[in-house]
Parts: C-alpha cells; structure tokens; sequence
C-alpha cells in the first residue's frame, strides 16, 4: 500500500520542551503548531502520553524523531517503527520527520546524528531503509539535512544531489534546517546559494531555525541560542522560493522563558524585515 | 571500504575517542564529544540524587567509566544506565546506599512512563470466597529488599534535608525493603516490611490469599493474622496497587 502523503501546512510553531509544557497547557499559545521529539512518547503509558494527549487536544503536533538510524547498514528497526506507528496512530501528527543520517550500526547506538558519505551504496542502503520505514509506518517521511562535521573523500555526490536522489527514489519530503546548511557549509566550505539551487526545493514541507556554538576547530549544532543573523538571512533568501512550509525555532539547550522564543518566532512570520539587526 | 565497515570503525572511533586515521580527526572529536555529553546526561538526569549524595566531580569519573564500559543497545535514552546500580556496587562495595539508592532512582524512573493500570479500591474487591482469590497488581509494582535507608537517603536530598546513611532498621522490620509504583501518573515508593515482602513474593507468583493467609499464620501468632492480612490489603488497595482479582474456586 502506497504511504499517505502529508499535506503542506503553512504555519508557524515552536519545538516543545518540557520547561513550557505548562505554559501550552495552561492558555493557548500563539503558535500553529507545536513539534515534539518522537521517542520522549514512544512509551507505554503515564505522563509523557497524558501530556502529549492535552498538547495535541490544543495544537497540530508533528512528531520529530532522532533515533530511526535511516541510514544504517543493520536496516530499520521494526519494534522502533511499530512503536513509531502506534503513537502516530493515536496523535495523527501533520506528518513525522527524522534525519538524513545514522545513530548506531551492530547493535549500538550512539544517540548522535553520525554522517552519511555521499555515495550510491549508502544511498542505495539509506533509500531501501527509508522505504521499509514508511512501509512500516503507512506514512511517507519528512527527512531532516543534518550537521556534519566531516566529508568522505569517496563521495560522488554533493549533499543537494543525494537529498534529490532520495526524495526521487522513496517519495520522502523534506525538513529544511537552515542552521544546519550555515553550520555544514561554514565547516567544509561550502556555497549556500548554489547548494539550496540543487535542492528540489518542492519537497521541502518544514523549516527548522536555529542557533549554533563556536566549536574548538568548527561550528557545532547545539541548539543553545537564539537563531543568529547568519541563519536568519538565509531565511530570509531561501523562503521566496519555498512553497507552503511550516517554520519552526528549534531550541533544546539554555531553554530561554517563552515570550523570548514566541519573539523569535514572530520574527520568523516577518520574512521581509527579517535580516534587520 | 563498505558502508557497513566505515560505519563500525566510525561508530567505534566515536565511542572510544580514537579515531579513524583517513577521516579528519577534528570532526571525530566533535562527534565523540557529543555522544560522551548525552550519555553523562542521561547518566545525571535518570540518577540525579546519586550525583547529589556522590558529588558532581566523583560522579562524573564513574558515570565516564560506565559509558567506557557500557554502550546504549537501544534507541531511547532514557533505557541507558540499567545497569549503574550494579556497576556502583562493584565500585563502591563498602557503600550499598549508592547501589541502592540508585536502584531507586531506576525504579522511579521505570514506573514513570510504565504501562497504565488503574488500582481498585477495596470497595471494588468483590469477592465471595478469600481463601481462593489471586490477585493482579499494576505493571509498574517493583520492590526489594534494601541493607541501608536509601529510601529516607532520597527523600532528605529531595527536599534539601541533611541526613545520614545508616543500615537499614531491620531490628524492628520497619526498613527490611522498598516497593515502587505509580499511581496515576506519579511514581511514589514506601518501605515494606519482612512480612510483606514475603505476601508480594507469594501473590505475583499466583499464590492465593488463602495461601498468604497460611504463611502469615506460619511466622505470626495465630490472632495476629487476620489483622495482618487486612491491612496489606488495604494498604495495597489505598495505593492502587491491585488492578484485578480471579477466584480460583
């Protein structure tokens, strides 16, 4: 059976940590949606899916995860998807959405978003991956650009190209992170522009805004501050040429109070006066 | 190289800190540190009152130790760390309220986001014939025996009290163990006598009440244990712990 597709959602939300749970739940925030980290409700019962229940009574929800290891050489993890299935099941998120990248492989998971070379073996492995996943999940997916802080010199694609092969081979749609295109472009020296060109930019369903740290020798993906002027003049460049996308200010570390990220994310609804200091 | 070897040498240079030769090692460094920084999180968050009573910096050299020793086999973090109750036991033999204060802070954690299971009140126990019922109780029910106060140790870091290990106050049976649950959505745990620890023992293996009855009668004196057998009961009826009862006759 064909995977159902997510429609577009134009709108406006924030990622949803648990120092504003009570603040979502207590008056309704001005937001369009809200997303949730996946496996923090892949549980069995309790809190966290009593939360959950109320937020999505609220707010359109899209479920994020960071543990489904697309793009590792043991294959998808069908216990992990059926439990995926059955949240999804019940929350009917706008659409669920994880990385173009791999977590473990053998058995161990290191819980980090680990690099993909930009091969046709590892875009054979992470297509037939993504396939078997939506199988599984009934739902077509929404894959994220990560980070990365290393390349493979045996690559034979750029990272535009494989996200294009991908979307071609498995019907997959696209979670644009806009600081993760600054953070990998500054550390391997990359071109912006000519890389959101390649992209099939008609597959991109959600923006991802965010802050980064100066690492020791590169830019790190930490998500610890305020999206920066580098990252919001991106934005404000690449949006023009998006269609119907839903924006979103991603923050999971120095979790600021949430009149700071519902500022933020005004700016966000403000693309033409975004890149103003 | 396959994808499948690239990805093993890279996995293993991430989790150990060596790197892999051929890939810039600036970039395996930043990898590596982001793995160690979420499994120390995980470490602190599941054992938060550990990392109190410990201390941050001894608790940091033997949460690092552990993730050398240990890494996560599933895809949530929240699984990681099962077994530091353990490893704090063989590193800190002379000091069991660690291991046991620990294994606290796993259970609590554990009945946080376990099964949901609705607790029936004593009024709600309708049964005809005692001697034969069972009983069922929540998936979130866990209970041991303890050698130390771990759980009074919880409660005075909970709430920023000084207190002391001491072994637990076995002379008067007050102490001999723990048991965890949740009820609704909240994790609570009380201590639990000999007595009561042995009924569980008997119950959860599908002894009836009549059974327990019996062995009560066996260890108390004779008047004793009607009265003991009701306020198990109702104690576990009051914390929502039975979720069913089947007659066996």
């Amino acid at each position: 059976m064909q995977p159902t597709i997510p429609p577009p959602f134009q709108g406006y939300g924030l990622g949803l940590r648990v120092p504003h749970y009570a603040e979502f739940l207590a008056r309704q925030q001005p937001v369009d949606f809200v997303e949730v980290i996946s496996e923090n409700f892949m549980v069995e019962g309790g809190r966290p899916l009593d939360t959950l229940a109320r937020i999505r009574d609220r707010y359109d929800v899209a479920l994020h995860g960071v543990s489904m290891n697309l793009g590792s050489d043991d294959g998808v993890d069908l216990d992990y998807l059926r439990r995926l299935r059955a949240l999804a099941d019940t929350i009917e998120p706008l659409w669920l959405s994880d990385h173009v990248s791999w977590t473990g492989v053998g058995g161990i998971n290191s819980h980090d978003l680990l690099p993909l070379p930009y091969t046709v073996e590892a875009l054979d492995v992470l297509a037939r991956n993504v396939l078997d996943a939506q199988d599984a999940l009934g739902r077509a997916l929404v894959l994220e650009n990560p980070s990365t802080y290393l390349s493979f010199s045996d690559n034979t694609m750029d990272e535009p190209g494989f996200l294009r092969a991908l979307c071609e081979r498995t019907g997959c749609f696209l979670l644009l992170d806009v600081n993760n295109i600054f953070v990998s472009a500054t550390n391997h020296g990359l071109d912006t522009e000519a890389w959101i060109e390649r992209l099939p930019l008609d597959r991109v369903r959600q923006i991802h805004l965010a802050g980064h740290s100066q690492g020791v020798d590169m830019l790190v993906d930490t998500h610890d501050a305020p999206v920066p002027e580098t990252v919001w003049d991106l934005y404000r460049r690449f949006l023009p040429r998006l269609g119907e996308v839903a924006v979103m200010i991603e923050r999971d570390d120095h979790i600021p109070p949430l009149p700071e990220l519902l500022s933020e994310l005004d700016r966000a609804r403000q693309p033409a006066i975004v890149a103003t200091p | 190289m396959s994808l499948g070897d690239l990805q093993r040498r890279l996995l293993t240079a991430v989790m150990t800190g060596r790197p892999v030769p051929e890939l810039s090692a600036a970039g395996q460094r930043v990898y590596a540190n982001n793995v160690r920084c979420q499994l120390l999180a995980a470490l602190r968050d599941t054992y938060e009152k550990c990392a109190a009573w410990l201390g941050d910096d001894v608790f940091h050299v033997h949460a690092r130790a552990y993730i050398e020793a240990h890494g996560s086999t599933s895809w949530s973090l929240d699984h990681y760390g099962s077994d530091f109750p353990d490893y704090l036991a063989r590193a800190f033999p002379e000091r069991l309220e660690l291991s046991e204060l620990a294994w606290l802070e796993w259970a609590l954690r554990t009945a946080f986001s376990g099964r949901n299971a609705s607790g029936l009140a004593l009024e709600e126990l309708h049964v005809r014939d005692w001697d034969g019922v069972q009983f069922s109780f929540v998936p979130t029910l866990m209970y041991r025996q303890l050698h130390t106060n771990a759980p009074a140790l919880w409660a005075g870091i909970a709430t920023g009290q000084g207190i002391h290990t001491r072994p637990s106050d076995s002379a008067t049976d007050n102490g001999h163990g723990v048991r965890v649950w949740r009820h609704e959505l909240t994790p609570r745990f009380v201590s639990m006598t000999r007595a009561e620890h042995a009924c569980l023992d008997l119950l959860v293996a599908g002894a009836t009440f009549g059974e327990v009855c019996e062995w009560l009668s066996s260890t108390a004196r004779e008047k004793d244990v009607a009265s003991a057998a009701g306020s198990l009961l109702r104690a576990w009826a009051t914390d929502g712990l039975i979720t069913g009862v089947r007659e066996t006759g």
